[in-house]
């Protein structure tokens, strides 16, 4: 019999009481983000929605991956049926996140393992130890940062419009229908296939607008990426262009096979375009208005990108076992109907692997409604900090195990 | 596959010979030792010597073999190990071919290389080791063998097929990653099988198994008590880890569909005796509205705090002869004291508050039960501070502080006192604002809107609508707002106990962010239009705090502190220098 429980119990009240404990910062190994801004200068609010986009904070399950270039943008100059070489591609995006995750110093071409032992959660200092001792420990270790972590680097460009009912009709319909075909050239340039044809299907929906509160709605488009790092790349990037130590040859080497580091397209998502309440926000500040607009379309697509995407699935931990509880709610789009797996990590000489032990669903109505802005809104579960899960099959279950969503089939 | 990255390290050592200041090497590359008179100690026959350590070994490499030397050039570990690992807790790990050992710092052999894997000592100095892998073992609990070691090399446990989870009183549920950090407490002393339910030593003895838990039930329940029953032990509540080398236990026994009998026991796990036990009665109740049992219906409780400074406290509540009381328990098992129900608190270093049972008014008693402080407080904080000071409110309801040897140190004038249990310091409010006291000197006035958490031996103040730092060890107040029109202290989105975060605007209302120490030093420049920035900046201070930031620091902070105004096209080729990786 397993015993994962330990209940601190007082009967006068004064100190600690049998009461519900949370562990509130579980590290776990996540998924690392780099995301970007396709941004429509000629849009109404454009800058705004630039300076904006930079504030907003990205979801707190994923690893900030973000380079210094953030915001691309499109305007109405450029040819509607140009599909220009890919910017992701061309630029080489793929390996500057290479490069962030070993530190590199572009001119030295000096590299260190600090981010992957930080987001492997290793020692740092363990962690060179044993690549320095050449060990098995040290190997596995390795191993297990390039598949747990480093392989789960994604790429979410964000195609934000804004767009005013007052200016509603076809003329915006078809200036959007364009700009998805240049960025459905984009993600066809990834991946090798033509994905114009959904886009366009988009466009023409995009006629019909939706009365909103205000007169105005965000629609966002988020295209997802994955750096694609398996084993033949990270053992030619170990073995010819990593260096710890300044490395003149490594640097032309490293510039010269950038070309090799390459981003896989997996996928995209439409924000509903839904509603958002501007309860709790100063209806005089355009700004505040949009960004909490825009902050909700982000997290809602990245949230289904999560279910959708295998891949890209986030694994939150379980913060207390009884009641079953996690910091997970309605911004990962989760309802009464939603299932997940509760995963439970297995070493075998440094390397993890997961494997589940039972499955949870969220109970009605202690869904924590933890969506940008929720709290203020005074929407229902806003303040619960937790959802409360109730288990569906399986076994024990225990405070730091992880839960995942489980895709409908 | 990281063979590239280890030959790096590994062509690195040839240098290590030349740069040792007493290492030497001839010019085909072999090593040896001289002393400062220029002395061959050891001859140059070595592909690699280290460093001398304190201990007067050094290792030495020979073809593909490691071994150990001392000064005099005697080989103390013979040249057979194909790795030596690094020093922890004064010991090292062997390996050889597949098997890994274990030896002192000076060499000696505690363990000849036997184990599939040592995993690295923990902060209490154990350390988990696979014996043997199972044929296909997949899972770590599958079929492979299993020890503990401690720091002495000793083997402590060994077992087969299980999880071995080390117990930390805060966390219940180790992963097997887990143990292998040194994040786990060991305070209690005991470590668990989760999966036969037995707690052990650190000496590897059994201290709780089945056994003995049958053993307990019969004590308590009778000889005749059913051996089915006796399995169904309430272990939900079964408090663990232990304190003060007490375990305090509960085991029930269902006499019907409605009624179950509970005894609450204290355990010496030292001594394998029971200490201390009583009986509740429990009467459930249906709840037909709701369909589900509730209690508590006549009910009697027995409720045992864990042990703290030598006792424990046990609650009684319900019907009981006796009646409601608390009854204080020593460590040989004796009641000391029986008190007024819900009236004492914890001992905590060596003193334990308590309500008379009579007037209801506070004092402390000794660990002798002696009165330290005299019951006339009408209100109190629940624990005297390491520093034997005692926060409490007197008659006409002003707050004050007294010591366990009489004295008044801060007087009763206050509206509130805030009490740090390991600290002298203490804030004190009056007529709506705060001061502070060092022990029995008022170091800030009653004249701030609010003092905060004290951290890293300062803490912040609120004036108005300013904020700075005061520090305990410069007995200072920082000028933080220093010519700032304002600041503010950071969310939780970019906080960090041990910084402060705060703005500045300037005349047209732009924030600048920037961070303060607990000295309220600027230790990052309020240049920082971004927020996110600002907090990576002091990423890096925070690692290396020592460090001066690096060109290509500076580098990237320029890049983050102007990506607002850099903005490219579809088609356009971003230029490198606008990359900052």
């Amino acid at each position: 019999m397993k015993r994962y429980i330990i209940i601190v119990f007082c009967a006068l009240g004064m100190s600690l009481s049998a009461q519900v404990r949370h562990i509130d910062d579980i590290n776990y190994q996540r998924s690392s983000i780099y995301s970007l801004l396709i941004n429509h200068t000629e849009q109404d609010y454009g800058t705004n929605i630039a300076d904006i986009f930079l504030d907003i904070p990205l979801p707190d399950k994923y690893n900030n991956h973000d380079l210094s270039v953030k915001i691309i943008t499109i305007n109405k100059r450029t040819p509607l049926n140009e599909r220009g070489k890919d910017f992701l591609e061309r630029n080489d995006v793929a390996s500057h996140l290479v490069a962030r995750w070993f530190n590199r110093d572009p001119f030295t071409g000096e590299c260190n393992m600090d981010l992957v032992s930080e987001r492997a959660l290793y020692s740092a200092s363990e962690f060179s130890r044993q690549i320095a001792q050449h060990s098995l420990r040290g190997n596995a270790l390795l191993e297990d940062a390039d598949s747990n972590v480093i392989k789960n680097t994604f790429v979410i460009v964000n195609d934000i419009r804004y767009i005013d009912k007052e200016k509603a009709g076809r003329i915006a319909g078809l200036i959007f229908q364009g700009l998805l075909m240049v960025a459905g050239g984009v993600a066809s340039g990834m991946s090798g296939t033509n994905m114009s044809s959904s886009f366009n299907d988009l466009g023409d929906s995009m006629n019909q607008l939706m009365q909103t509160l205000k007169g105005f709605k965000v629609k966002v488009r988020t295209h997802l990426y994955q750096l694609q790092w398996d084993e033949a790349i990270a053992t030619e990037f170990y073995e010819t262009m990593y260096s710890a130590e300044p490395n003149e040859e490594k640097v032309k080497l490293f510039d010269k096979n950038r070309k090799k580091f390459r981003l896989q397209y997996i996928g995209s998502q439409l924000s509903s375009g839904s509603d958002v309440s501007f309860i709790g926000v100063n209806l005089s500040s355009p700004d505040e208005m949009i960004r909490k607009a825009c902050t909700r379309a982000i997290d809602e697509n990245v949230a289904n990108l999560a279910k959708n995407f295998e891949v890209f699935k986030v694994k939150v931990p379980i913060s207390n076992a009884s009641p079953i509880q996690a910091p997970i709610g309605k911004k990962e789009e989760i309802s009464e109907n939603s299932r997940f797996e509760v995963l439970e990590a297995h070493e075998n000489d440094g390397k993890i692997n997961y494997h589940r032990v039972a499955v949870i669903r969220p109970i009605k109505g202690q869904i924590w409604d933890n969506r940008y802005m929720s709290v203020e809104e005074g929407a229902t579960g806003s303040t619960l900090n937790y959802t409360t899960f109730q288990k569906v099959s399986g076994g024990e279950i225990a405070r730091g195990m992880l839960i995942r969503e489980i895709s409908k089939k | 596959m990281r063979k590239a990255l280890f030959t790096v390290l590994l062509l690195s050592f040839p240098f290590l010979c030349l740069r040792a200041q007493q290492v030497v090497a001839n010019q085909s590359g072999k090593c040896g030792y001289m002393d400062a008179n220029g002395n061959m100690l050891v001859p140059y026959k070595y592909d690699f010597i280290s460093d001398f350590a304190d201990n007067g070994t050094a290792i030495v490499k020979k073809g593909s073999k490691f071994g150990m030397i001392d000064t005099t050039g005697t080989e103390i570990l013979p040249l057979k190990y194909t790795e030596i690992g690094n020093e922890t807790n004064g010991l090292r790990i062997v390996k050889n071919k597949d098997k890994q050992g274990l030896i002192t710092a000076d060499g000696k052999l505690l363990h000849k290389p036997q184990y599939a894997f040592i995993y690295p000592f923990n902060s209490q100095g154990i350390a988990k080791v696979v014996v043997k892998k199972g044929k296909k073992a997949k899972m770590l609990d599958f079929n492979n063998t299993y020890a503990l070691l401690s720091n002495t090399g000793k083997e402590i446990y060994r077992g087969k097929g299980y999880q071995l989870h080390l117990l930390d009183y805060d966390q219940p549920y180790q992963s097997i990653y887990e143990i292998e950090s040194d994040t786990l407490n060991l305070s209690s002393g005991y470590f668990c099988n989760l999966k036969t339910d037995v707690f052990y030593n650190l000496q590897g003895e059994q201290v709780l198994n089945k056994n003995i838990r049958e053993s307990l039930y019969k004590q308590l329940f009778g000889n005749n008590a059913s051996q089915k029953k006796a399995a169904k032990w309430v272990t939900n509540k079964e408090i663990t880890p232990f304190s003060n080398d007490i375990a305090a236990l509960y085991y029930s026994q269902q006499t019907d569909k409605e009624h179950a009998v509970e005894a609450a026991a204290y355990f010496d796990l030292k001594n394998q005796r029971l200490l201390w036990n009583a009986k509740s009665t429990y009467h459930k109740v249906w709840d037909k509205k709701n369909r589900k049992w509730t209690g508590e219906k006549d009910s009697v409780k027995v409720s045992l705090l864990n042990f703290s400074d030598g006792f424990g406290i046990v609650s009684i509540t319900g019907h009981i002869d006796a009646g409601n009381c608390d009854i204080l328990v020593n460590k040989e098992g004796k009641e000391v004291g029986r008190y007024k129900v819900k009236s004492c608190y914890p001992y905590k270093f060596g003193y334990m508050v308590k309500a008379d049972d009579k007037t209801g008014l506070y004092g402390v008693l000794d660990t002798t039960q002696q009165e330290v402080i005299p019951f006339e407080y009408w209100q109190c904080k629940t624990a005297v501070n390491k520093y034997g000071m005692w926060a409490c409110k007197h008659k006409d309801n002003k707050w004050g502080m007294v010591t366990v040897d009489g004295k008044e140190i801060i007087p009763f004038l206050y509206d509130n006192i805030v009490q740090w249990p390991f600290e002298e310091l203490m804030y004190v409010r009056k007529n709506g604002k705060w001061g502070a006291y060092e022990r029995d000197s008022m170091i800030l006035d009653c004249l701030y809107d609010s003092l905060y958490s004290y951290i890293d031996n300062s803490f912040v103040y609120k004036y108005g609508d300013l904020y700075g730092v005061y520090s305990l060890t410069t007995h200072a107040l920082s000028d933080a707002h220093d010519g700032y029109e304002g600041c503010y202290i950071a969310d939780s989105a970019y906080h960090d106990s041990q910084m402060r975060e705060f703005y500045i605007l300037d005349s047209k209302g732009v924030k600048f962010y920037g961070y303060l120490d607990g000295f309220g030093q600027k230790v990052i420049p309020f240049m920082f239009t971004d927020r996110g920035l600002a907090y990576e900046a002091y990423r890096l201070y925070r690692d290396k705090p020592t460090r001066e930031f690096s060109s290509i620091d500076r580098y990237r902070l320029r890049l983050y502190l102007s990506r607002r105004s850099r903005t490219y096209t579809l088609e356009q080729t971003v230029p490198a220098a606008d990359w900052d990786y």
